[in-house]
This record gives structure tokens, C-alpha cells and sequence, in this order.
């Protein structure tokens, strides 16, 4: 007897559990034990992007209702990159269904936006899922009741909903005027909102949540170049109720009614954010203590960032970390963003004297301001460990020799901290 | 005496005792479960597992238990243990298989995993045929009954 076949099926469905849903069907054909095995497998996850469409479709719909596992934990398809017929909406919304039959926990959806040229709804039976803990979300997904509260009533209905991931693209969605999110039970939350002239609010009532990652962005990322864009400066509302168990947040909006979002960083021990340059004034205006954080990741494509990094070092007088960054896609919008920090550091900060171990500034444009800054850090942070600067590669202020003397300038420049391990890359 | 200090002995399936220390028999789930259900004995029959894979389900333990007592540097450790664990899920398939059905029974949570990915691994980038011949399995299958599971499942036998 083969030592394989000696092994039981709790153990075999081990072994073809870390493999893709495909690999793990191709084992039917071994043997008659095998034929059926792979269906016990609670995950399934296919992605039409590398193989034959037809023959993917046929298969889906042959299997799924077969499938044996009586739990299926996590459903993933991915029919993003266009598709010629093959596929129906209405598959679409059958494989959930017979997914949500299941318990399903997670679910994952990536459409080609225009499916059949028009949405693809989700099957009703979603919306009172009792077991869905993971939600994605992404392009080309309508769900079916009255739009605009649409996901405002999957939400609130889905009683464990603990991760959600929501990417809310195109203009197709032109008309959306308010998002909500309701969940009592959400822990995770990634909100990717493309907004266009009507939108008006984002709601949230997610007392529970503990990560959360804001984006939003307008049309004319989208190749919609002949639309009016004055709306860019027409904002929106952000209305949330309390998080206080919201540990950490990433924020990358065009517009926030900031006023209403700052209180929320006072909860988060790591933070992240590129924010239009109003922000500045909210923060300012809310003189804020930041106590709980520790971490700090700024981006520098807004004109004002500088006067947002000085206050919050001067709030947060707890920060260990402290990241300054350019987002990837945001290296064109602000070629040399001026800082605009002195005078407004009268004292130096808490959190140079006592708390910051870690300075990085990565993709530092060179210019006199900006080193003076890092001169400033250096110079005051008492207990720093470690300082890292990475010169931009493309579009610097300073030629490759003047590089050198500018590195040089650095290192030599006066310390607090005895023990600064300065890194340049 | 600490408790850390404490040693047990693992008697293989041919008599052999094995003598560990507490920490790193406590490892073996069913082992933790038998000392926390007031199992005092000193020595514990394995009787399921013979010498030669329960020396290697030990010394698996062992660096594990040792890796995780050492403090800091832990991303150096990590990396270590990740070495480890690739040198010591490499060998020919019947060992492995032993492993595997040992770590089950003691439950090895960290050593099933791996001998089940290493197992993955191996069934991936091969062929059915090949699958076959190296796990030795015998195909009981019709040539017509073959031909019919190939094409419900179409998909799946695209390269």
C-alpha cells in the first residue's frame, strides 16, 4: 500500500489545503480515494486571469454545487481583467448564494467594472449573512436593494462582519451622495472612495473598529479630463460616532471635514496621512494632546505638511516613531513642497526630549529648509537610535557632488542623542 | 527543583526512552494535556512512534523550545528557526510522511504545518502522473472513467 494513501483524509486535506483551489482539483485524477477529496477543502478561490474562461465557468458551476465541505471558510473570484460573455451576472450571484449556504466567513469579489455593462448584484442572502466575517469587495459590484443605503443595509445586518474591504470605483457611481458604514462588530475597515460631484458625506458608526484606511479620490485620476472639476473644493461631510478602541488609521483624502475626523486620532497608537492642507487648521484649532501615539508616517505632497509635523510634535508627547514620505503616486503633485516650520518651533517638542527613537525621511528633495529640519531633529532628539534619510534618486535640489558635501554637512552636524546611528541610502 | 528543570522520559514504540526536559515534552499537545490532567509519571509511552522519528520530532521540539526562550534579536532567531525547519523537513518522502502522521498524534502543531507545506511543495509544479509515481499511488481508474473525470474538471488539467 502507497505510504500517501496510508494517510487519512483529515490529514490529506491538510496537505492540499496551502495549495491553489486549481492544483488542488488536478489531484481527482490520481485515484478514485482522490476524486472527491478536494471538495472537502473549505477555501476556493479562482481567478479567471490566467486561464481558459470558458472551461473555468463550466467548471465553477459543475462544482460549487457538489462542493462537500459543510463550512466553506473563504469564497474568492476574481473576473477583473475584462471578459468576453462567458460569465453571466447571474453566475455570479449563484456561487454566493450556494457560498452563503455554507457559512461563509470570507468572501472576496473583483469584477470587471462593467460587467455586461451594468453592475452585478449580490445574491439578498447576503445581506443577513450570519457568518461573514471578511468582506472585499472591488469594481463593478452593485448590491440590490435602493442604492444609495444599499450597503449601509448589508452592513448593518451582518452580525460578525469583522473586515471589510470596499473599493468604490469610476464615475459610474457619479450620483452616490452618502456612504455608510453601520457595523456594530467591524474591526477592519479599508474604505477606497472615488467621489464624484454629489457626494456628500461618509457616515460611520463602527464602535468596534480597531484598524481603519481612508481614500478617496476623484475622477480625474479616471481619464475624465472634460468634466468640471470645480467640485475638488466643494467638500463633504464626515460624521462618525466614537472608536475607542481604534488603535491604528491611514487617511489619504482630497478633502475631509477634518474637524469631525480629528478627534478619532486621539485613540490611534500608529497613524498615517496625507490630508488636504485645511487640516492644518482643524488640528490646530482643536489643541489637541495626542498621548496614545507612538508612530507617525507623514506624506509630503501637500504644500503645508510642515506646519502639520510641527504640531504634532509638539502634541504627541509620547512618539517613538516618526516617518516622513512621499506615497508612491504622489511623487507629481508637489515637486519641491516648501516647509514652512521655523518660528513655529519656539521650544523644542516633548517627544524630541524624551520618546523619539526613529527618524526616516525617505525621499528628502534637499533643499536648505528641509535639511535644516533634519539638523533640528537631530540636534534635539535626546534618546534618537536611529536616523535614516534616503535623497531622492530623481528630480533632486542638490547635484551629485554637492550630495556628498550635504551628507558630509550631516554627519557632522551637532547631536543630542550620544548613541544616533545615522543611515543615508 | 524549577519546573523548567524537570525531565521526562518518551518511551518509543520499541522501548526506547528518551529523556527531555519538561518544557520541551509540554511541545507535544497530548503530552501538556496528559501532565495537566495530573499524569505525575516521570515516563510516557509513545507507543505509535518509533525511535528513529521520535529522536527527530525531539530534536524539532528542542530547538524550537531553546529558539524561543532566547531574548531579543528575535527577528535573527526568527530567520534561524525558518533555516532550521527547511534543513529538517528535507528528507525522502516516507520519513516525511512519518513525521507527519507522528506530529498529528503528539500534535506538533508547528511540525504538521510544515511537513503538510513541505508535502504541497513537492505535489505543485508535477504532473498527476508524476504525483502518482513518487507517492506511489496506484491509479484505479478505468481509461474511460479517467477520460470522464478529466473532462468534468477540464479546467483544472490546463496547463
Amino acid at each position: 500500500m502507497d505510504k500517501i494513501s496510508q494517510l487519512p483524509d483529515e490529514l490529506l486535506l491538510k496537505v492540499l489545503l496551502p495549495l491553489p483551489t486549481k492544483v488542488a482539483a488536478n489531484t481527482s485524477i490520481l485515484s478514485k480515494r482522490w476524486e472527491f477529496l478536494w471538495m472537502w477543502l473549505p477555501k476556493l478561490e479562482y481567478d479567471h486571469s490566467m486561464d481558459e474562461r470558458k472551461s473555468l465557468i463550466d467548471f465553477i458551476t459543475l462544482n460549487m454545487p457538489q462542493h462537500r465541505a459543510p463550512v466553506i471558510e473563504s469564497l474568492r473570484l476574481n473576473f477583473s481583467y475584462g471578459y468576453e460573455g462567458s460569465v453571466t451576472r447571474e453566475d455570479i450571484r449563484m456561487w454566493v448564494a450556494i457560498a452563503v449556504t455554507r457559512f461563509l466567513r470570507e468572501l472576496s469579489l473583483d469584477l470587471y467594472p462593467n460587467f455586461e455593462s451594468q453592475t452585478t448584484k449580490l445574491p439578498s442572502s447576503l445581506y443577513t449573512c450570519k457568518s461573514l466575517v471578511i468582506l472585499k469587495l472591488e469594481e463593478g459590484i452593485l448590491v440590490d436593494v435602493p442604492h444609495q443605503k444599499s450597503l449601509h443595509r448589508l452592513l448593518s445586518s451582518c452580525p460578525v462582519l469583522e473586515d471589510l474591504f470596499v473599493k468604490h470605483n469610476g464615475c459610474e457611481s457619479e450620483h452616490l451622495e452618502t456612504f455608510s458604514v453601520i457595523v456594530p462588530s467591524l474591526q477592519r475597515l479599508t474604505l477606497k472612495i472615488c467621489r464624484g460631484s454629489f457626494f456628500q458625506a461618509l457616515v460611520m458608526n463602527t464602535p468596534s473598529l480597531k484598524y481603519f484606511k481612508f481614500t478617496d479620490y476623484t475622477c480625474e485620476h479616471d481619464d475624465f479630463s472634460d468634466i468640471d472639476f470645480d467640485f475638488d473644493y466643494n467638500g463633504y461631510s464626515f460624521y462618525s460616532d466614537d472608536m475607542p478602541k481604534l488603535e491604528e488609521m491611514e487617511v489619504d483624502s482630497t478633502y475631509l471635514d477634518t474637524e469631525n475626523f480629528v478627534s478619532l486620532i486621539t485613540y490611534v497608537k500608529r497613524l498615517s496621512l496625507c490630508l488636504p492642507d485645511q487640516a492644518e487648521k482643524a488640528l490646530y484649532r482643536e489643541g489637541l494632546v495626542l498621548s496614545q501615539l507612538r508612530h507617525l508616517k507623514l506624506c509630503s505632497c501637500t504644500i503645508k505638511w510642515s506646519k502639520l509635523l510641527v504640531l504634532f510634535l509638539k502634541d504627541s508627547p509620547n512618539l517613538q516613531e516618526l516617518v516622513v514620505h512621499l506615497t508612491i503616486d504622489h511623487t507629481d503633485i508637489c515637486e519641491d513642497p516648501p516647509v514652512c516650520w521655523e518660528n513655529q518651533l519656539n521650544c523644542v517638542p516633548g517627544c524630541l526630549l524624551s520618546s523619539l527613537g526613529t527618524f526616516k525621511w525617505i525621499g528628502i528633495y534637499g533643499s536648505q529648509k528641509e535639511l535644516d529640519l533634519v539638523k533640528f531633529v537631530l540636534r534635539n532628539a535626546c534618546c534618537l537610535k536611529t536616523a535614516t534619510i534616503l535623497f531622492r534618486s530623481w528630480d533632486s535640489a542638490l547635484e551629485e557632488d554637492e550630495l556628498e558635501m550635504v551628507i558630509q554637512d550631516l554627519s557632522l552636524s551637532s547631536r543630542g542623542s550620544k548613541d544616533v546611528k545615522l543611515v543615508f541610502v | 527543583m524549577s519546573e523548567s528543570n524537570k525531565k521526562i522520559s518518551l518511551i518509543s514504540s520499541e522501548g526506547e526512552a528518551f529523556e527531555v526536559s519538561e518544557a520541551v515534552a509540554r511541545e507535544f499537545e497530548i503530552v501538556a494535556h496528559m501532565l495537566e490532567d495530573g499524569c505525575s509519571g516521570s515516563s510516557i509511552p509513545i507507543t505509535t512512534v518509533d525511535s528513529n522519528i521520535l529522536g527527530k520530532v525531539i530534536e524539532y521540539c528542542t530547538k524550537h523550545v531553546e529558539v524561543g526562550n532566547v531574548e531579543g534579536n528575535s527577528e535573527k532567531a526568527e530567520k534561524d528557526l525558518e533555516e532550521f525547519d527547511k534543513r529538517f523537513i528535507a528528507v525522502e518522502m516516507n520519513t516525511l510522511f512519518s513525521l507527519i502522521l507522528a506530529a498529528n498524534y503528539l500534535n506538533v502543531k508547528g511540525l504538521l504545518n510544515i511537513g503538510c507545506q513541505k508535502v504541497a511543495d513537492t505535489i505543485k509544479d508535477m504532473k498527476p502522473e508524476e504525483v502518482r509515481s513518487i507517492f506511489n499511488i496506484e491509479n484505479d481508474y478505468t481509461p474511460a472513467e479517467e477520460e470522464v473525470v478529466r473532462k468534468e474538471n477540464e479546467w483544472a488539467f490546463q496547463p
